[in-house]
C-alpha cells in the first residue's frame, strides 16, 4: 500500500506523538501514513505543532485528545489549523543541529550585528558591567564567579575566580587583564567566531575581570591571521570608549578600564601564557618557567590575569543570570557550556555549544548528524595537538574536564575532530606531531628534539620500517616530553601518540609486526590489486590512473603494474564492480 | 550612539525592536565570507534598495555555527517562525526575498534548521 | 642571584635531609647544601634560569607536575626528591635526545675534556645512541677575529644569548628560527662581525659545549716560534697569572707569575715581558692625562678608561657621542707591543719586522684590538702579532710536554718586565681606578698617598663609587663592570653634559666583563662569583707581594721615559702610546 500522507509532529511532547500513532493505528491508517518527529518548527510559543502533507496544513495548540478528531476529519482545516497555508514549514531534510545546543557564549553570534554596539546593548549588553560597578564589591564579584563554577576554557580548566582572586590579592600599582585570542589549534575556530560575532561580550567580560582583579588595563592578544576579528574588536573598543563603557570613569562610577589590541606574529606557542606575555612585551615568543605565575608577576611584571575569549564571553551572562543559575548547567565539577568546533568526518560540521555533560555521541550523531557516508566511527579527537583520541567505545562518556582527561585526552580549547574507519592512527599522530614540531618554539630540548624524534619514528613505522623497540622508544620519548618540557605545548604534544597507543595498540602492531595499515592510509603498506574474477575490463580504472600503470584489453581483466603504482587509490574508488582490492 | 554617563542611563536605555520589521541576517564571519556571504549580502541590499522595499533590514551578523552550509541566512519575518537557510547564493537570495519575505511563502526545500532557543529568554 | 637580598631563612627537606637556605634560593642551590648535585646544562650561576635543558627536573611532595630545580624557589617545609629511578630515566632520555642532536666528534672538539655535555654523558654512562642521529648542516661563523660560532654543536641552552643581552647589553646574539630549526645567530641572520658584537667572549666563557669558542691561534704561535728568522717575545696580562693554573687543576686565584715566565722561555720565547709593566706605563700616560684635565680643563671631564678593547668597541658603537671623554691612552697590551718593536728592538739591535710579538690575555677582544686602527701599527708594522687567550696557552703548555707543576720560578726580562702592585691589579674591576688614584695623588700633590688601598672601588658590586680627597680637591670616581652596568653611569654623565650641569664623576673605569679581566672571556671555564672572588683575591695578594705598589715607582717605566719617551704625554709618547676612536655602526650589513 503506497504511502499517501506524511505527518510531521513536534517532538517536544512524546504524548502527542503517541496519541497520533495510536489514532492512526486504530483507524488502520498506519500503513499509508508516515509519522515523523521533528524539532524544526521554530515556534516555541506553540505548545504543539503538526504539519500534514500533501495537504500542507499546519495545526497548532491542540491537545492529545484532539488528535482523534483531526484524523477523523481527514485533517480538514479546523480550529487548530492556520488559514495561511504558507505558514510554518516542514522541510524534507531537516537537521536538528541546534536542538541539543545551549548557546551562552554564542548567544549573540548570528543574532546581532557585531559592528553595532547598539545591537549589543539591545541584548542586555554592558548591563552586567553596569550592575557590578553600581552595586557590587570586588569580593562579591569573585564570590559570584566562584558560585558559577566557571573554569578556563582555554584548555586547562583552572577556576576563573581563583585567577582573578590571585591577582586581586597581589599588591601592585598596576595590574592588567589579557584576553588570549591566539587561537591556534588545527580545526579550532571558536574564539574567532566569538570575536567576529560578538566582540563586545569579550570586552565586557574583560572589564568585569578588571574590576574584580583591580586592573585598569587590558590587552586583547589576537592572532594576526584573524583580520576580520581584529577589525571588529578594534571597532568595538572604539565604540565602547565613545559610549563611555570603556575608558576613564566608566558610567560615572570612577572605575577606569582601557583595552588595547595586540597582534600575534603567527606562533602557536604564544597561546601559552608566558610566551604570550613575552610576545606582547615585544620579545621573542618563548615560554619561561613558572612560577612566578602571571597572576602574580606577568606582563611587564604586573599581576596579570590571562583569560581565554570563550571564558570571558561567559562572564556577562553569569552576572545577568546569576552564578547559581549558571552553575545549574553542566556537571558537578564542570559547569556551564562548552563550544566545540566539530569537524572531520561528520556530516554537519560547525560550531557547537553544548552543556557540559553532553556525551560525545550526542554531539557527533545528534548535533553533527553522524558520520559522512554513514561509515563507522573510529574515534573522536579533542583538545587539538595537545589532546588525544577517544575511542568509539567511550563515546557515551559525558563531557567534562575530568572525564576527558581520564580518557587520556583533554578538553582543550574546543577542537573536536571526528575520525572514521578510514583514518589511520599512525597517520593521525603524524599529523599532530608535524604540527607541534613546526610550532615548537625550540627553547627546551625535550620538546625541540623529542618531537622530531617521535615524528621520525612515526614516519618510519608508516613506511613499514618499524621495529619492535620503536614502540617502546615512542613511549619513552613521550614520557620524557610530558615530564621535562618547559611549557604546556611540549608537555602535551606527545598526547596524540600516547592516546592512540593506548586505544589502538593493535593498529600500531599491525604496522610494525605485519607491515599492514588496516585503515589503508599508509601508502607504503598498501597494495592495490585487480581481482580478475570480478574485473569486467571496462577500462575506467586505467583511464583514471594518473601514472598510467593499469593495462589490459577491453572487456578483459586489467592488471596494475605494482612497480609504477603510486597508491593514490583512484582505481579503488573508480571501479564500479569492486574488483579493485586494497590490501 | 550617545555617551552613557551613568549606570541608570544605560539601564534605562532601550533599543526596542520594531515589531513590524523583517530582519534578514547574513552570517558574515570569515567562514561565511569565504563561502560567498558578501555576494549574498550585496545582492540582498541591492534588491531591497532597487525594489524600494520597506521595513526590511539586511544585517551582517556573526557566524551562525553551521559551517557545512555556509553561507547561512536567517530570515525573521514578523508572524513567521525564524527560518535558517543554508548554502544560499545570489539566486536563492532573490527567491527568498520574493517568496519568503514578500509573499510569506517559506522555501521548504532550502531550509536547514530552526534557530536555537535564545538563552536570554530561558 | 637574588639570594643576597633575602633575609628570611627557609627550612626544607631534600631527599629527606633537612636544609636551611635563604628565602628565594632555588632548589638547585639548596640541593648543594644537602650534598646533592642536580644535573644541568642551561642554568648558570651568572644568569637567570631559562629552564631550557630539562635535566634538572625534581619532584616536590604534593605537586602533580615535576618542576625545574633551577627555576623553582624553595618554600617552607617543601619536600624535594632530586633523584629516583623515574627521574633518572627521564633525565637520561632527555640527555640522549640532546646527544642525538649533537655531533659525536668530541675527539676533534676544542672543548674535548672540558665540556659539560661530554661530562654528563660520561656520568650517565651513555654507551649507544638509540635515537636517530639528527645533525644540522650549518656553516660556522668565523667572521670575527676573536670567536668561532659553530651552530652544529650548539645545544641551544641559551646561555650565550642571555649573557650577550642581559649581562653585556650588546644584543648581538639572538635565537633565530624556531622549533627544531632554531639556532643562535645575530638578529637578521647576519655574520657576527657585521653585528654589534664587541668580541668580549663572555658567550664562549659561558657556553657549556664547543659551540662558541675563541679563535684558536696556537698554531700561529708555534709557527712564529719555529721560524729561525723571528725573534719571539711574549707578554702576559695581569689576570692571566691568577687563573692559568686552573688549567692544571689548581684552585682559582693561585699566583703563578714566575712559573709562567719560565714556561714562556721553555716554549721558546726569547724575551719574556709582562703586561703589568705597561699597565704601570698606562697609569703614567692616563694618570697624567687625567691630572692635566682635572687641573687645567675640568670641563672636559670625566675621563673614561680605555684599557678594555670590548669596552672600546662598545663605546664606539653605542656611546660614540662620548668619545671625547675617552682616554686616548692605549691599552697596556698595545703599549707594550709598541715598545717591544721600537724601544726594545732598537736597543737590542733587532730589525722590527723580525720581532714576533705574542701576548697572552684573559680576553678574546684583545685578538680584535691588535688590528683595531692605524695606531695599532705604530712601530711600523703590527705591534702585537698574535694574541692567545689563557685557555689557548693552557693547551699549548700541555702540548709542549712541559711539566708545569715542576717548573722553576724565573724572572721576567728587564727593560719591559718590572711591575708594581698597581700594575697587577689592572686585572681586577676597580684596579685601574685604584692604580690611577695612587699615582694621580702623587702627580697632583707630589706627595704619596697614605693608605694606598682604595677599598671602595674593589669587589663585585656592579657600579662602585668613591670620593677621593686630593688635598682639598674632591675627585669623584665611578667603576662599572659588566656592560649592562655601564648604562646607569654613562646615562647620568650624558644627562649632565646635555643639561650643562656638573659631571657626576671625574674619572670612570669600565671593564666589559663582570669582575674585570680576571673573569674575561678568554679565561679558564667555570667562572662564577666564587671563582671571581678567588681570582680577585689573587690579584690583591699579588699587589701586596710587590715591593713597589705605585706605578710611578716603577724603575723600568721611569727608565723608558728617561731614555726613550721623554715625559708622559710627550710627542713620542703620543705617537706610540695613544690612539683615537671613531663612531662605528651597530650593523654593517
Amino acid at each position: 500500500m503506497p504511502m499517501t500522507r506524511t505527518i510531521f509532529i513536534s517532538d517536544n511532547d512524546p504524548v502527542l506523538h503517541d496519541a497520533l500513532v495510536t489514532a492512526l493505528r486504530d483507524r488502520n491508517l498506519q500503513e499509508t501514513t508516515r509519522v515523523r518527529k521533528t524539532s524544526i518548527f521554530g515556534l516555541s510559543t506553540y505548545s504543539s505543532l503538526m504539519k500534514v502533507f500533501p495537504e500542507n496544513v499546519m495545526f497548532a495548540n491542540f491537545a492529545a485528545s484532539d488528535i482523534a478528531d483531526m484524523v477523523d476529519s481527514d485533517f480538514a482545516p479546523n480550529k487548530f489549523s492556520y488559514k495561511d497555508e504558507t505558514l510554518p514549514f516542514v522541510g524534507t531534510g531537516p537537521v536538528p543541529f541546534y536542538h541539543k545546543q545551549y548557546r551562552i557564549v554564542l548567544r549573540n553570534c548570528g543574532v546581532i550585528n557585531p559592528e553595532s554596539i547598539e545591537d549589543y546593548i539591545g541584548r542586555q549588553g554592558y548591563k552586567a558591567l553596569a550592575k557590578i560597578l553600581s552595586s557590587m564589591s570586588q569580593e562579591q564579584v569573585i564570590e559570584e564567579m566562584k558560585a558559577s563554577g566557571l573554569r578556563g576554557r582555554g584548555g586547562a580548566g583552572f577556576p576563573t575566580w581563583m585567577k582573578w582572586n590571585f591577582s586581586r590579592q597581589v599588591e601592585a600599582a598596576e595590574k592588567c587583564i589579557v584576553c588570549n585570542a591566539d587561537e591556534g589549534d588545527p580545526g579550532a575556530y571558536m574564539d574567532r567566531a566569538v570575536l567576529e560575532g560578538d566582540p563586545h561580550s569579550v570586552l565586557e567580560g574583560m572589564a568585569i575581570a578588571g574590576f574584580a582583579a583591580g586592573a585598569q588595563r587590558g590587552y586583547v592578544y589576537c592572532r594576526a591571521e584573524y583580520p576580520l576579528a581584529i577589525e571588529r574588536v578594534e571597532r568595538a573598543i572604539s565604540d565602547a570608549e565613545k559610549a563611555g563603557l570603556l575608558g576613564d570613569n566608566i558610567l560615572g562610577t570612577g572605575f577606569s578600564f582601557h583595552i588595547e589590541l595586540r597582534l600575534g606574529a603567527g606562533a602557536f606557542v604564544c597561546g601559552e601564557e608566558t610566551a604570550l606575555i613575552a610576545s606582547i612585551e615585544g620579545n621573542r615568543g618563548m615560554p619561561r618557567p613558572r612560577p612566578p605565575f602571571p597572576a602574580v608577576k606577568g606582563l611587564w611584571g604586573m599581576p596579570t590575569v590571562i583569560n581565554n575569549v570563550e571564558t570571558l564571553a561567559n562572564v556577562p551572562y553569569i552576572f545577568l543570570k546569576g552564578g547559581a543559575h549558571y552553575a545549574k548547567i553542566g556537571t558537578e565539577k564542570s559547569k556551564g557550556t562548552k563550544v566545540f568546533a566539530l569537524t572531520g568526518k561528520v556530516k554537519h560540521s560547525g560550531l557547537v555549544e553544548v552543556p557540559m555533560g553532553t556525551t560525545l555521541r550526542e554531539i557527533v550523531y545528534d548535533v553533527g548528524g553522524g558520520i559522512l557516508k554513514n561509515r563507522k566511527i573510529k574515534a573522536v579527537q579533542t583538545g587539538g595537538p595537545s589532546g588525544g583520541v577517544i575511542a568509539e567505545q567511550y563515546l557515551d562518556t559525558p563531557i567534562s574536564y575530568e572525564s576527558l582527561s581520564e580518557l587520556g585526552s583533554i578538553m582543550g580549547s574546543g577542537g573536536m575532530i571526528v575520525m572514521d574507519e578510514t583514518d589511520c592512527v599512525v597517520d593521525i599522530s603524524k599529523f599532530y606531531l608535524q604540527f607541534t614540531v613546526d610550532e615548537s618554539c625550540g627553547k627546551c630540548s625535550p620538546c625541540r628534539i623529542g618531537g622530531v624524534q617521535l615524528l621520525s619514528l612515526l614516519n618510519k613505522i608508516s613506511r613499514g620500517e618499524g621495529e619492535n623497540e620503536d614502540i617502546a622508544k615512542l613511549k619513552q620519548i613521550s614520557k620524557a616530553m610530558q615530564v621535562a618540557s618547559l611549557c604546556g605545548l611540549g608537555q602535551t604534544s606527545s598526547n596524540p601518540v600516547v592516546s592512540t597507543l593506548r586505544y589502538f595498540a593493535d593498529e600500531y602492531a599491525a604496522h610494525v609486526d605485519h607491515k599492514k595499515c588496516p585503515a589503508g592510509k599508509c601508502r607504503a603498506l598498501i597494495k592495490f590489486m585487480i581481482d580478475p574474477e570480478k574485473c569486467r575490463g571496462c577500462g575506467l580504472c586505467a583511464r583514471r590512473c594518473p601514472v598510467k600503470c593499469i593495462t589490459g584489453e577491453s572487456k578483459k581483466p586489467h592488471v596494475i603494474d605494482q612497480s609504477q603504482c603510486i597508491k593514490c587509490g583512484e582505481c579503488f574508488s573508480a571501479c564500479k564492480f569492486k574488483s579493485v582490492t586494497r590490501d | 550612539m550617545e555617551k552613557f554617563s551613568s549606570v541608570e542611563q544605560l539601564l534605562q536605555h532601550s533599543s526596542a525592536k520594531k515589531t513590524d520589521v523583517t530582519e534578514i541576517l547574513v552570517g558574515y564571519g570569515t567562514c561565511g565570507i569565504a563561502a560567498g556571504a558578501d555576494k549574498v549580502y550585496q545582492t540582498l541590499m541591492d534588491e531591497v534598495r532597487d525594489k524600494k522595499l520597506k521595513n526590511i533590514v539586511v544585517k551582517k551578523v556573526g557566524c551562525l555555527g553551521l559551517c557545512y552550509s555556509e553561507p547561512n541566512v536567517e530570515v525573521l519575518v514578523p508572524g513567521l517562525p525564524p527560518v535558517l537557510y543554508g548554502k544560499v547564493d545570489s539566486i536563492m537570495a532573490l527567491k527568498m526575498l520574493d517568496q519568503h519575505v514578500i509573499k510569506k511563502r517559506i522555501l521548504d526545500e532550502n531550509i536547514f534548521d530552526k534557530p536555537y532557543v535564545d538563552v536570554l529568554e530561558r | 642571584m637574588d639570594t643576597a637580598t633575602a633575609t628570611k631563612t627557609v627550612s626544607l627537606k631534600i631527599n629527606g635531609t633537612g636544609v636551611q637556605v635563604p628565602e628565594g634560593t632555588s632548589i638547585l642551590e639548596a640541593a648543594k647544601k644537602a650534598q646533592v648535585k642536580i644535573p644541568v646544562l642551561c642554568t648558570h650561576a651568572d644568569l637567570l634560569p631559562s629552564g631550557s635543558c630539562g635535566l634538572c627536573i625534581v619532584k616536590i611532595k604534593g605537586m602533580a607536575k615535576q618542576v625545574r630545580a633551577c627555576a623553582t624557589a624553595v618554600a617552607e617545609n617543601m619536600e624535594v626528591i632530586t633523584h629516583d629511578p623515574e627521574l633518572y630515566e627521564t633525565r637520561r632520555t632527555v640527555l640522549e635526545l640532546i646527544l642525538s642532536n649533537h655531533p659525536d666528534d668530541c675527539l676533534r672538539c676544542q672543548r674535548n675534556n672540558n665540556c659539560e655535555l661530554q661530562r654528563l654523558a660520561a656520568e650517565f654512562g651513555i654507551r649507544e645512541s638509540r635515537f636517530a642521529k639528527k645533525l644540522k648542516n650549518l656553516p660556522k661563523d668565523t667572521s670575527t677575529t676573536s670567536l668561532i660560532l659553530d651552530p652544529q654543536k650548539c645545544i641551544l641552552c641559551g646561555r650565550c644569548v642571555s649573557v650577550c643581552q642581559n649581562m653585556q647589553n650588546v644584543w648581538a646574539l639572538e635565537f633565530i628560527g624556531r622549533g627544531y630549526d632554531m639556532r643562535i645567530a645575530p638578529a637578521g641572520d647576519i655574520k657576527l662581525n657585521d653585528s654589534p658584537c664587541i668580541k668580549c667572549g663572555q658567550c664562549s666563557a659561558h657556553c657549556p659545549v664547543g659551540a662558541i669558542v675563541e679563535k684558536d691561534e696556537v698554531e700561529k704561535v708555534w709557527e712564529g716560534l719555529r721560524d729561525p728568522e723571528k725573534y719571539p717575545v711574549v707578554q702576559m696580562a695581569p689576570a692571566v697569572r691568577v687563573a692559568f693554573a686552573e688549567g692544571f687543576g689548581h684552585p682559582s686565584g693561585e699566583i703563578v707569575t714566575k712559573k709562567m715566565y719560565s714556561l714562556f722561555r721553555r716554549l721558546g720565547f726569547k724575551a719574556v715581558f709582562d703586561t703589568n709593566f705597561s699597565a704601570d706605563l698606562t697609569i703614567m700616560e692616563e694618570g697624567s692625562e687625567f691630572v692635566d684635565k682635572l687641573l687645567n680643563r675640568p670641563h672636559e671631564l670625566p675621563l673614561i678608561t680605555s684599557c678594555c678593547p670590548a669596552w672600546v668597541d662598545y663605546l664606539e658603537k653605542f656611546y660614540h657621542d662620548m668619545i671625547n671623554y675617552f682616554s686616548t691612552a692605549k691599552s697596556p697590551q698595545e703599549m707594550l707591543g709598541s715598545l717591544a718593536k721600537t724601544y726594545y728592538a732598537e736597543k737590542m739591535g733587532i730589525p722590527l719586522d723580525k720581532v714576533f710579538s705574542v701576548s697572552v690575555m684573559p680576553c678574546t677582544a684583545k685578538k680584535y684590538e691588535i688590528g683595531r686602527c692605524a695606531e695599532m701599527f705604530s712601530s711600523g708594522c703590527q705591534d702585537v702579532d698574535v694574541v692567545l687567550t689563557t685557555r689557548e696557552l693552557v693547551r699549548m703548555a700541555k702540548a709542549s710536554g712541559i711539566d708545569f707543576e715542576a717548573l722553576p720560578e724565573e724572572e721576567s726580562d728587564s727593560i719591559l718586565g718590572e711591575y708594581t702592585g698597581a700594575g697587577t691589579i689592572f686585572g681586577a674591576t676597580g684596579g685601574v681606578m685604584e692604580a690611577a688614584i695612587r699615582s694621580a695623588y702623587f702627580l697632583v700633590t707630589k706627595e704619596e698617598l697614605g693608605d694606598i688601598e682604595v677599598k671602595a672601588v674593589r669587589g663585585l658590586k656592579g657600579v662602585k663609587e668613591a670620593e677621593i680627597d686630593i688635598k682639598g680637591t674632591k675627585v669623584r670616581v665611578a667603576v662599572a663592570h659588566g656592560i649592562a652596568n655601564v648604562k646607569a653611569v654613562l646615562d647620568k654623565v650624558r644627562a649632565a653634559r646635555d643639561n650643562g650641569t656638573e659631571t657626576p664623576w671625574h674619572f670612570i673605569e669600565v671593564m666589559a666583563c663582570y669582575g674585570g679581566c680576571i673573569a674575561g672571556g678568554g679565561q679558564p671555564y667555570g667562572v662564577n662569583d666564587e671563582v671571581r672572588k678567588q681570582r680577585l683575591e689573587g690579584m690583591y695578594k699579588d699587589d701586596i707581594l710587590q715591593p713597589k705598589r705605585c706605578s710611578h715607582h716603577n724603575t723600568e717605566v721611569q727608565h723608558v721615559y728617561k731614555e726613550f719617551l721623554g715625559h708622559p704625554g710627550s710627542h713620542k709618547a703620543h705617537d706610540l702610546l695613544h690612539t683615537h676612536y671613531t663612531k662605528r655602526e651597530l650593523y654593517t650589513k
